[in-house]
């Protein structure tokens, strides 16, 4: 067995190196594709995942009316609780956001004799923060909740990174997609030139009787090793992007850290993902063979 | 008494390459197991069509071709591979890597129908010296003349051991001298039994070796067997094969 796989690993390195210039180029644009894709999705993920860590800050804070009794607040607590996407609520009686503010703000609230403009308060975090949007509006409806002003969201930041995010994700695809098509179509050249390269050798192998899988297997090796190599290419280099990035965003954004690059991770993924896109072009190069050279 | 069936037989096989060409217009033939035949005539008479439709490289359009009873109709893509190692098929061209010395373009063939390193070790030399080239097993085929290339290409063809060895113009690039060992050589392994079909218009051969001849023109048979006519015709002009009309 191992002698019969050494005799396909021979004949598959062996069109690597007689095509090395297109073997070359069809590395580095499978690279291409492979970085691009993975560095938007690490943008895109990291980004998510930053949106996840900064969640309390777009929390909501919902104001009882001012003339609710202790039973229509409690309930209205209840009711809050139960929404789809809400992963807390925090009560805060008017005094105790009476006493906040007047902590918080002495020069304005001293010296004033006044009753407790405060109403009682909600404060609400979400599990999902694509569904804020909803509970701000089903809020609103409630008749328990103060008429005007009675939510308080601060949505313009979520809706930015929203966009960001989204952005990142069609950038991403869009530009990963033509990447990959440019990559595939060399690696599809390639191994089409191979063939023309090794028509001999394949006329000779047909001719005496070898398997299509014996015939076929080179090739696509061929094609599995371009994508494995464009994928370690691409591993590279998104690992140097990593560092470089994390060290201007903490050094400019003291508060923001940038996680570890997941190297392991990130190079198996990236492989496989190489191996598979190599096997598929490599699989139509050689399914589209003129069929005057096929053997029936 | 029953004779035996035969080992090729072609039942009014028709090959059309596209709607204005046609390779072969309903040809019926039978040879024996273990006979030698020569496929004559000029250049598109059919005789390379025949040898490539027994070598499973082209299906027949109409009308069928069987080797050993086995219809090549019926065999499917997958199977092809297996009945070419029961033939040998020596190419016009001799079809060597110009990068590989002499045993390793041997080696190469058997390697790639899954042969061991060990076997192509223990097997070689003994291929080789089959169809005498064992002196020159480190050359290039570069270094070969005419006749040695064409020796590898049989001996590469002899890999299998096959019961046929099909030849198309194996001596269409070489000298008379060179022609002679060829034809020796296949002779030589007919006599071991193993059936030959050769397609050449080289008159001198077909003469020398006293073999059965089926002179083909336009896609059809048109002298069955060894005749006379035939070689005097094709001695008289080689490239003008007497017609059923003529």
């Amino acid at each position: 067995m191992f002698d019969r796989l050494e005799f396909l690993l021979n004949e598959a390195f062996v069109s690597l190196r007689r095509n090395k210039w297109i073997t070359f180029a069809a590395i580095t644009t499978s690279a291409m594709a492979l970085f691009i894709i993975g560095g938007f999705a690490f943008a895109y993920f990291g980004l998510a995942s930053f949106a996840g860590t900064q969640e309390s800050k777009f929390d909501i804070n919902v104001f009882a009316r001012t003339d609710a009794s202790p039973e229509q607040v409690q309930a209205l607590g209840k009711r809050l609780e139960k929404l789809d996407g809400v992963k807390a609520v925090t009560f805060r009686s008017k005094a105790e956001v009476w006493k906040a503010f007047q902590k918080e703000n002495p020069e304005i609230s001293s010296g004033l004799e006044i009753e407790n403009p405060m109403p009682d308060t909600f404060n609400i975090t979400f599990t999902d923060l694509k569904k804020a949007k909803d509970i701000v509006a089903y809020a609103r409806k409630m008749p328990e909740v103060a008429p005007k002003d009675g939510v308080q969201y601060m949505g313009d930041v979520q809706a930015l990174i929203e966009q960001v995010m989204s952005a990142i994700r069609w950038l991403g695809l869009v530009l990963g997609t033509v990447m990959l098509a440019t990559g595939g179509i060399l690696i599809y050249n390639t191994i089409r030139l191979t063939m023309v390269a090794r028509k001999k050798e394949m006329r000779i192998m047909e001719l005496v009787g070898a398997t299509r899988q014996t015939v076929w297997t080179p090739l696509m090796i061929e094609g599995v090793a371009e994508g494995v190599m464009g994928a370690l290419l691409a591993t590279a280099v998104l690992w140097i992007a990593h560092s470089v990035v994390a060290k201007l965003l903490e050094t400019s954004l003291s508060v923001v850290k940038v996680g570890e690059f997941p190297l392991a991770v990130t190079a198996i993924v990236l492989c496989l993902s190489g191996a598979a896109y190599g096997l598929v072009c490599s699989y139509l190069a050689i399914r589209e063979r003129p069929t005057e050279e096929l053997p029936r | 008494m029953a004779t035996a069936a035969p080992y090729i037989q072609l039942n009014k096989l028709e090959v059309a390459y596209n709607d204005y060409v046609s390779g072969l217009r309903g040809v019926s033939l039978e040879v024996s197991r273990g006979e030698f035949i020569f496929l004559c005539g000029q250049t598109g008479s059919g005789k390379s069509t025949i040898i490539k439709v027994l070598s499973c490289q082209v299906k027949p359009t109409k009308g069928d071709a069987l080797i050993d009873g086995r219809s090549l109709a019926s065999v499917t893509p997958e199977e092809v591979p297996m009945l070419r190692r029961k033939i040998g098929i020596v190419p016009q061209d001799f079809g060597l890597l110009p990068n590989k010395k002499v045993w390793e373009n041997v080696g190469y063939a058997m390697r790639a129908v899954g042969r061991s390193k060990h076997e192509v070790r223990n097997e070689v030399p003994a291929i080789l010296e089959r169809v005498n080239i064992l002196h020159r097993a480190d050359a290039y085929p570069n270094e070969l003349s005419g006749g040695e290339q064409q020796r590898v290409a049989i001996a590469r063809a002899l890999i299998n051991n096959p019961p046929l060895l099909l030849a198309d113009e194996p001596t269409g690039n070489l000298d008379p001298g060179h022609s002679d060992e060829i034809i020796n050589i296949l002779l030589d392994l007919n006599s071991q039994g193993t059936t030959i079909v050769v397609a050449t218009h080289d008159i001198m051969q077909v003469e020398r070796a006293n073999q059965r001849v089926i002179q083909l023109a336009g896609g059809m048979i048109d002298k069955g067997d060894h005749d006379d006519e035939i070689l005097q015709h094709m001695r008289e002009d080689p490239l003008e094969f007497p017609t059923e009309e003529s």
